[in-house]
């Protein structure tokens, strides 16, 4: 089977062709039967797909979601404990995200410096001990 | 289906919280819904649950309605996405326990049919929710639900090449799992 023609066909089936595809489609299927079978096959899972049928949900089902609706209401209004885990979900992403930065930062830098080493990696290698605590006072 | 106008109406009071409105948009479509959620995951006892699920995003968001496509497809949307949440939770709890297949938690009822419908039915819809997350998608909207390509592509918000194709490689796989290479006609 031409491997065009299989994905013209295919495409037939959920798109219009144009006028020299239509053709050649046609005249393919006229002489090539393993292309017949293959729409045979397509056609029927189609057909078959279409007539499935899926049960409603439950007749209750409505009022069960407006229970749960004004029962959610009520929770979302009176619960802090909801504010509070959003604040704190919030600051988890913060904080994956800060941490993310510094490892970026860090492997910028230890590509930029000769060597690689524990004080390249903190910047460190440009102070003296006297130098960052005097930092840190002021 | 409600005309648009009936669904502006609904959409109006439902904004100001009239539980009769929310009524009218649930009767209306939970039909759709249920085939949906049923077609994406087969008629499994969490389906129900996700349908509640679905019209309580869809309530708790309406303010972000602005009606730029149709409440059905909005309400599809959300179905389809809900439904895949629960195929990947699935999928990690299967994994867990070691379990093979997401059919093994799937059970269908016999329906009053003929014993080959029924069976030929069967084993499309086992089929179905045998594809992967991707191409079921596809194949529930387009070939089960019987939207446009284009309605698909909107729904999925995807492009429609991409629905093109995916729903090309879907149906040859549907056809491999239901028509294995041995059985073929040389």
């Amino acid at each position: 089977m031409n491997k065009k023609m299989k994905n013209l066909l295919y495409q037939s089936f959920d798109t219009p062709l144009g006028d020299t595809d239509r053709q050649r489609l046609g005249t393919a299927l006229d002489t090539d039967e393993n292309l017949r079978n293959e729409r045979d096959a397509i056609t029927d899972i189609r057909q078959n797909a279409a007539a499935l049928l899926f049960e409603p949900f439950r007749p209750e089902f409505t009022k069960q979601v407006l229970a749960r609706l004004l029962s959610l209401s009520h929770n979302v209004t009176l619960s802090p404990e909801l504010f509070y885990a959003s604040l704190l979900s919030g600051f988890r992403k913060l904080a994956w995200a800060g941490g993310l930065a510094a490892a970026a930062l860090i492997t910028i830098h230890l590509l930029g410096v000769d060597t690689l080493s524990q004080e390249n990696a903190w910047i460190l290698s440009d102070f003296s001990i006297q130098e960052l605590l005097s930092l840190s006072v002021f | 289906m409600p005309t648009a106008s009936e669904e502006m109406i609904w959409l109006k009071a439902a904004r100001q919280g009239d539980p009769h409105a929310f009524s009218q948009i649930i009767n209306a479509y939970s039909g759709k819904i249920a085939s949906t959620i049923k077609g994406m995951l087969g008629n499994c006892a969490e389906a129900e649950d996700i349908g509640q699920e679905v019209f309580i995003s869809f309530f708790r968001s309406i303010d972000r309605f602005r009606g730029d496509s149709s409440l059905s497809t909005f309400l599809t949307r959300i179905a389809i996405n809900h439904s895949l949440n629960e195929i990947k939770r699935k999928k990690r709890w299967l994994n867990h326990n070691n379990l093979s297949s997401i059919e093994e938690l799937e059970k269908y009822p016999a329906p009053g049919e003929s014993p080959e419908t029924h069976q030929r039915k069967e084993m499309i819809r086992k089929a179905i929710t045998s594809l992967p997350a991707k191409f079921r998608s596809v194949i529930v909207l387009r070939l089960i639900q019987e939207h446009s390509t284009e309605e698909t592509a909107a729904i999925l918000k995807l492009p429609l090449g991409t629905v093109q194709s995916r729903l090309a490689r879907a149906q040859k796989k549907l056809k491999e799992s239901l028509n294995p290479p041995s059985g073929r006609k040389s």
